[in-house]
């Protein structure tokens, strides 16, 4: 025997109407929660003993877009990126902010300006801030008095 | 008494299947007449940790990052459903500057008009 679902289904397609509408909604407002969206990514600092690590994500930033200002123990970093939709493309999916990051650290000790080195690979900006002599940790040896 | 113990140990909270935490990259889609244009923001992801899979029409990035600073090592990871008739051998991936870019290219259109005859 045939059944014929398709008249069966009818008085609920409605129904089922209604909660694509409630599924579109919901991807809307749970999208996928993202790593930095609306500004750029990560920042973080370590202390290694003898130095800072200074990380910033920053993906899709050219070297030349980075600037990057060490003073005393302040740490300056202005970065930016623009994201513009190729002309002539629909745009399906629009994930990927533009930012700019314009902010200033100021650093537990002072470092030294002159030995810092700065990197950035894949989208990755990694500082290593050597601190100043007298802020590094020393070891005290413990005499005995015998 | 054993039997209780077993049962305590049942209690325990599950273990995690995935090894190591995910996290859901921004992604761009673009598309014209003859291609579709996926970037994807995978920051700190070298090529040698990044993975792009191809298979049964399903499109899947997932890209290793190591730990840094107080993270634990985690990966990228997303997948998407492309449309019938991509070309699966003419994908292409590029990645600069922890940007990933996939170009896909579209079935060529067969688009013909069909002549109308009228019945006299």
């Amino acid at each position: 025997m045939l059944v014929r679902w398709s008249d069966w289904d009818t008085p609920f397609d409605s129904f089922a109407d209604l909660r694509r509408r409630f599924d579109r909604l919901f991807d809307e407002v749970g999208a996928p929660r993202r790593e930095g969206s609306g500004h750029a990514g990560r920042l973080e600092l370590t202390d290694e003993g003898e130095r800072f690590v200074f990380r910033a994500e920053l993906p899709g930033v050219a070297e030349k877009d980075v600037d990057l200002v060490v003073e005393d123990d302040v740490l300056t970093l202005r970065a930016k990126r623009s994201v513009e939709p190729p002309a002539g493309w629909v745009a399906h999916r629009r994930e990927r902010p533009a930012y700019e990051v314009a902010r200033a650290f100021t650093l537990p000790t002072r470092v030294d300006a002159e030995r810092s080195v700065a990197t950035l690979e894949h989208g990755v900006l990694t500082v290593s801030l050597p601190k100043e002599r007298a802020a590094v940790p020393r070891k005290i040896q413990i005499q005995s008095r015998a | 008494m054993t039997a209780i113990d077993t049962q305590k140990k049942d209690n325990a909270p599950a273990e995690r299947v995935e090894q190591r935490p995910t996290a859901t990259p921004a992604v761009d889609i673009y598309e014209n007449r003859d291609q579709i244009v996926l970037l994807a923001d995978l920051p700190g992801v070298s090529p040698a940790n990044l993975t792009v899979h191809f298979e049964r029409g399903e499109l899947l990035l997932r890209g290793s990052r190591e730990a840094s600073g107080d993270r634990p090592a985690f990966d990228y990871v997303r997948s998407f459903v492309l449309p019938k008739g991509i070309d699966g051998e003419a994908i292409a991936a590029e990645l600069d500057a922890g940007v990933l870019k996939v170009t896909l290219s579209k079935p060529p259109q067969k688009s013909r008009q069909i002549p109308v005859r009228a019945k006299v």
